[in-house]
């Protein structure tokens, strides 16, 4: 685009210069500016005079003006004629070339070089080596325990309940400054509190202690504690993005996500637990409601899939662990849980009945989902996902730790996704341009100590964990 | 800024920046901006005193024009001026230096402000934009870097930074000036223990 530009705007000036080559030649043939030839008057103010100036204008039948220039000495047959309509195009055409290259650098101008250091998120790779050290780890009952405490600390933030969080969490690791002025004075109510994704991005054991970078990407609602009546208008919407360092003795072992999530009320077992030591607050911006209207065109549909390296060795431990033939279960399972779950739970977010699908999603992201999809009942929007085809359903990695089973898929799909408002005018997306994307789905089933039950519960044990962008994904 | 956009360059770039962080506390961004403001009225200057000229040319030369010629080449002198006046180089001898840099210090604090580099535990964010067309660079720092680092040690950072555009190859400047840094944060704001990245991957800059 840019060359394109840059070549059309030398076409353009190369047609401008032969536009004036015959007109500046007829100048110098009109006996040179220097005056040597004519020794005649000169113009005053601008205006000629015919009675000593050899050049001038008509007017002609077509009305056109003409100029004509010839020294006096010269035959009329040897004069050349322009019309006016030359220089207008000469003029129109260097006002063109003056407006592209000015759109043009206007465009460069908005180009940005950013250059900093990026917190890369933890492959599965590194998670499998701590659980060499912690044979009991579970990410999922890890991440699971984060979103529940999460929701706690916003929710009793600034209340006297706060107190049995209080273990949780250092001294420093509690004091949030940006709600204390707020909630202290209770002018603000936080509600609800969403959790949209979590991931790991540190995973280290220092100085004694083990040591979870998680971070979090939030949003959050307040709205004036005095206003008597709870109109959804009267909330802010917040995007938050977190990171949390939670620690705990180098020699404790991970509990049940069953006992993690009881340690919360269970003063006995919450030593063993993780407590956060440090909480960043990464980004805090106001959640712009109108910006879910705008549409940013998939750049990463070319990316390779992060395949885990694991992913052999893992599909090994489920055969070993189900005693099932892989290929026939991967088949019945893309079929059934994938094509099935996704299409299913579109279907739901189009109609904007959630409900239908919620023994398929899990808790945190039927919540996430459901915020998203009030926000544009709020606006009176509907997102509308026609013709949703799958075209590749890629497996990434298997996961099988004492408590979940976890298998995460590459989804490629297309369908024409657009936004209308109450009145059907579309207001984003397109009808007419299949989108084309790839999302990683990430399901989940509690593993119970009775193998059988879950075989006999078959693919309905399945649930959907995580959906997560390609731009995000890291293993 | 095709320089800058080099592929090899920005991976060093991002290398350079990612050793720094792991040895010092410090949060550094690195903008690069084709230009921080358009000077349109430049333009409009070129095209004014070429028309001027032209048309000073056309009376007072002893030779006779008809209204429409004086009329067609002035205006088409105006445009070819404004033309002129879009070759930076040009552009810039019409700006004064002390104005170039003024913008620059502007957009970068617009940028500071927009991308929330504020916002760091203790205070460490350091910007660092390079204008290319105001061939400006300005090094803004938060409030914990600028306590932390003597001012002094700033000040020279300053001055080195301010050299890169009278090398061939700026972007090879800009690199070597941040190694020459490298040190310096090493030294006032060593890495701690638990050293995170406290800015988010993607910044929101945009103005």
């Amino acid at each position: 685009m840019k060359k394109g530009l840059q070549i059309f705007s030398y076409l353009i000036i190369a047609f401008i210069l032969i536009l004036l080559i015959p007109y500046l030649a007829a100048a110098r043939g009109g006996g040179g500016h220097g005056g040597g030839g004519h020794g005649g008057g000169h113009s005053s103010g601008g205006r000629s005079s015919s009675s000593h100036s050899s050049s001038g204008k008509s007017r002609n039948s077509g009305d056109s003006y003409h100029f004509y220039h010839s020294s006096s000495s010269e035959s009329d047959e040897n004069s050349t004629e322009f019309t006016v309509e030359e220089p207008i195009i000469v003029i129109l055409s260097i006002i063109f070339v003056i407006l592209l290259l000015n759109y043009y650098d206007h465009k460069q101008n908005n180009l940005m070089i950013v250059v900093k250091n990026s917190t890369k998120l933890l492959d599965e790779d590194s998670v499998n080596l701590f659980k060499q050290k912690d044979p009991h780890f579970s990410k999922i009952g890890l991440l699971d325990f984060v979103y529940l405490l999460y929701i706690n600390y916003y929710t009793h933030y600034g209340q006297e309940t706060f107190a049995v969080l209080k273990p949780y969490f250092t001294r420093s690791a509690q004091k949030n400054w940006h709600l204390d002025q707020f909630l202290q004075n209770n002018q603000i109510k936080i509600s609800p509190i969403i959790v949209n994704s979590l991931s790991i991005f540190l995973l280290k054991t220092n100085e004694g202690k083990d040591q979870i970078g998680i971070e979090i990407r939030a949003y959050y609602a307040t709205h004036p504690i005095t206003s008597r009546y709870a109109k959804q208008q009267q909330n802010t919407y917040y995007e938050l993005i977190e990171r949390w360092i939670l620690s705990r003795n180098e020699t404790s072992l991970s509990l049940s996500p069953e006992k993690l999530q009881a340690s919360l009320s269970d003063q006995a077992i919450q030593h063993q637990s993780w407590y956060v030591e440090k909480r960043y607050m990464i980004k805090q911006d106001i959640f712009d409601i109108n910006d879910l209207a705008n549409y940013i065109p998939e750049k990463n549909l070319t990316v390779k899939s992060l395949v885990a390296t694991t992913l052999s060795n893992s599909i090994e431990q489920f055969k070993k662990r189900y005693d099932c033939n892989w290929s026939s279960y991967w088949s019945e399972f893309s079929q059934n849980v994938v094509h099935h779950y996704f299409f299913a739970l579109n279907q739901a977010w189009e109609k904007g009945e959630l409900d239908t699908v919620r023994h398929l999603l899990s808790d945190r992201l039927y919540e996430a989902q459901h915020f998203l999809l009030n926000l544009y009942h709020i606006q009176k929007w509907r997102n509308l996902l026609t013709d949703l085809q799958i075209h590749e359903i890629k497996l990434v990695n298997v996961d099988c730790d004492p408590y979940y089973d976890t298998i995460t898929v590459r989804i490629f799909a297309s369908c024409f996704d657009y936004m209308v408002d109450q009145h059907d005018q579309l207001i984003g997306g397109s009808q007419k341009k299949r989108q084309h994307y790839s999302e990683y789905w990430t399901f989940v089933r509690k593993v119970n100590a009775d193998i059988h039950s879950i075989m006999q519960l078959g693919l309905n044990a399945w649930y959907l964990f995580l959906i997560t962008q390609d731009e995000y994904y890291t293993g | 800024m095709n320089k800058y956009k080099n592929h090899d360059f920005r991976q060093k770039l991002e290398q350079l920046i990612s050793d720094i962080e792991s040895e010092s506390q410090i949060e550094l961004v690195v903008i690069i901006k084709p230009r921080s403001a358009y000077y349109s009225e430049i333009k409009l200057y070129y095209g004014l005193l070429s028309s001027l000229s032209v048309l000073a040319y056309l009376l007072l030369i002893n030779f006779d024009f008809n209204d429409i010629e004086i009329f067609v080449l002035t205006v088409l002198a105006f445009l070819l001026g404004s033309l002129i006046g879009l070759i930076p180089n040009l552009q810039r001898l019409l700006i004064k230096k002390s104005d170039r840099g003024r913008n620059a210090e502007i957009m970068a604090r617009a940028l500071f402000q927009k991308g929330a580099l504020y916002n760091t535990h203790t205070q460490i964010a350091t910007l660092i934009y390079c204008s290319l067309f105001e061939q400006s660079v300005y090094i803004l720092k938060d409030r914990g870097a600028q306590i932390a680092i003597p001012d002094a040690e700033w000040q020279k950072i300053d001055i080195q930074f301010q050299t890169i555009f009278r090398h061939r190859q700026p972007q090879f400047a800009l690199l070597e000036q941040l190694k020459n840094c490298q040190p310096i944060f090493k030294q006032y704001l060593p890495a701690l223990a638990d050293n995170i990245n406290e800015l988010p991957n993607d910044l929101d800059l945009e103005i």
